[in-house]
């Protein structure tokens, strides 16, 4: 029996020194000395071998079970830090968007689609027949008046950073959505997308109608460009864990899966980076007093900006 | 023990992880919300007691508006920045005794937090009541929720509290070190094969998590099932209970010394063997 107790004790020993680590937080590991470490890794050998031999002597089920569990504390206390060091880089990510975006040009153009071509056919069904709009039109923009001079008023300076960060906050939670829905096999995400392009496309149709387009235009033109785009990016990131789904290719669902997570997260990254842009312009450009001109030339120069981001960054030669 | 993940280290050693039962997962996300609801009330009393000096900041969009993106990024950020700073685990899994690991066992790194938690807005649809979360996790063979199958992960028991060395543990070390183990017993009257030993001892180690009457059936359906191997050595052990026929026989099989090599019926596992 005294042999046993030694064993015993080793382990109960051993178990204890892992609480102690485990209990001294992230830095623990490194500030041992080096015998202590050797110690600790020795220990952490001989307590797999005894694993193993409980496992092929038929040991106790419970000690089978506590030796495990003892082997999978330490295991995961010193492989724990290999990883442990990955600095953010945002030039890294600063390419990465812009690769991951053009690896995916089906799904882009898909979440396009699903956004556009719905929100162009509201457009114009309302001109045609504006009583489509009690449909398709919240009753909360019956009587809105976007940009009249009025309006721009109504957003007076110091509510401008409540309209920013609840707009960021809105549409990011949307896109979290739109990618999320790519799980749904891409279903949920253009069904989203769809909503979201008849929703607009109404409302735009029946501010038309109404004669206060040029208002509309003029609100939405200065953020309206990185906004869409950054919800149409987010709903191709979604298609692209759909395409996992319906086409894993040559490997299981779930691998082709995981890969097309990171790609997609690639992307869900991306965009929240440009809803943070789009919000900040919306709550503070948008309702600012600059003409409609200058509305104009703040479109074009971010749709220049896009497609030049999209276009060159992350390119060998550039 | 419940099911396990059966992760390979560098060194060349099989380790069955303990996945983490949707109870005790459960337990910690709701640890987590109400943790991250005291900590919106804890910083809303603070923010509240500290309205003088603030002045009229309390009431200020600027003000509004940080407390809104604050909501925001606290509410979505909660699993990713503790899971970074705690490897793996939140403050509820901590409590828990839970940790979120790769598949491969390593630890997680910024993306696989990142995927999980942002696939989040799926898992706990419809509302928030986590139910396309419960059915992935109770419907996978690893309790992957969505954000877990995609990201990688699984989340496993990673805690010493429930488990401890026991005196039978003790009693198997002594044996295995004196270079004694389960070997068929030998007896005048008949053999034991090593895995009947096996199963004595186990039942035995067992016994007293067992209600009474299920130890008696068990003794006897052990004792029935052994009776042809042993024979007429059954008269010569004596009328005894079935319980007490089982000790003898294992204290029978701890007295013979054997040389120590592993029992015909043991499972290969690894390759260190």
């Amino acid at each position: 029996m005294q042999m046993g107790q030694t064993k015993l004790q080793e382990w109960e020993q051993f178990g204890q020194s892992l609480e102690r680590l485990r209990k001294g937080g992230k830095r623990a590991l490194t500030k041992l000395s080096d015998s202590e470490l050797t110690r600790l890794i020795d220990s952490y050998q001989a307590l797999t071998a005894d694993l193993a031999r409980a496992r092929s002597l038929n040991a106790p089920p419970s000690t089978v079970r506590y030796l495990n569990r003892l082997a999978v504390t330490a295991h995961s206390l010193i492989y724990g830090y290999s990883r442990a060091k990955e600095p953010i880089n945002f030039r890294a990510g600063y390419d990465a968007f812009a690769r991951a975006v053009r690896s995916v040009p089906g799904a882009v153009l898909l979440a396009h689609l699903c956004f556009w071509v719905p929100a162009a056919i509201c457009f114009f069904l309302v001109q045609v027949d504006a009583t489509l709009a009690y449909q398709l039109v919240p009753p909360g923009f019956y009587g809105f008046e976007p940009t009249s001079e009025a309006h721009m008023h109504e957003i007076p300076q110091l509510t401008r950073p409540v309209v920013a960060s609840s707009i960021i906050a809105n549409n990011v939670q949307v896109t979290f959505l739109a990618f999320a829905l790519g799980l749904s096999a891409g279903l949920g995400t253009a069904l989203l997308l769809i909503y979201n392009g008849v929703h607009i496309g109404a409302v735009a149709g029946w501010m038309t109608y109404q004669g206060k387009g040029a208002a509309l235009w003029g609100w939405i033109l200065p953020h309206g460009s990185t906004e869409l785009i950054a919800i149409c990016l987010a709903g191709a990131a979604g298609f692209v864990m759909g395409e996992a789904i319906w086409a894993p290719g040559l490997s299981t669902r779930v691998k082709a899966l995981q890969r097309a997570g990171l790609l997609a997260l690639k992307i869900e990254l991306g965009c929240m980076v440009m809803l943070l842009m789009a919000g900040l312009i919306e709550g503070y450009v948008s309702p600012s007093s600059i003409n409609f001109s200058a509305r104009v030339v703040i479109l074009v120069a971010s749709l220049a900006l896009w497609a030049a981001y999209f276009w060159r960054a992350g390119r060998e030669n550039s | 023990m419940r099911a396990g993940t059966i992760v390979h280290t560098p060194d060349g050693i099989e380790l069955e992880i303990e996945l983490a039962g949707i109870a005790s997962r459960a337990t910690a996300a709701i640890v987590d919300l109400i943790l991250l609801f005291g900590f919106w009330l804890a910083v809303g009393l603070a923010l509240f007691s500290g309205q003088d000096i603030l002045g009229e900041g309390i009431g200020s969009n600027f003000f509004l508006s940080v407390v809104i993106l604050f909501l925001f990024l606290s509410y979505w950020g909660y699993g990713v920045f503790w899971e970074l700073l705690m490897r793996g685990q939140t403050p509820g899994k901590r409590l828990t005794g839970l940790r979120i690991i790769r598949e491969d066992g390593l630890p997680i790194g910024l993306r696989e937090s990142l995927l999980r938690n942002l696939l989040k807005a799926i898992d706990m649809q419809p509302g928030i009541t986590y139910c396309i979360g419960l059915v992935t996790a109770v419907r996978d063979s690893k309790g992957r929720r969505l954000g877990d199958l995609v990201a990688g992960t699984v989340v496993v028991v990673d805690t010493l509290k429930e488990v401890k060395a026991t005196k039978a543990g003790a009693a198997w070390a002594a044996r295995a070190e004196q270079g004694k183990t389960h070997q068929a017993l030998r007896l005048p009257g008949g053999t034991l094969s090593s895995r009947h030993m096996v199963m004595i001892e186990q039942f035995l180690e067992r016994r007293e998590t067992l209600k009474p009457e299920v130890r008696e059936q068990l003794a006897e359906r052990i004792v029935n099932s052994i009776r042809d191997n042993l024979g007429d050595e059954l008269e010569r052990l004596g009328r005894k209970s079935h319980l007490e026929l089982l000790e003898k026989l294992q204290s029978l099989a701890n007295e013979t010394e054997e040389p120590l090599s592993p029992t015909p019926n043991a499972k290969k596992r690894g390759s260190l063997f």
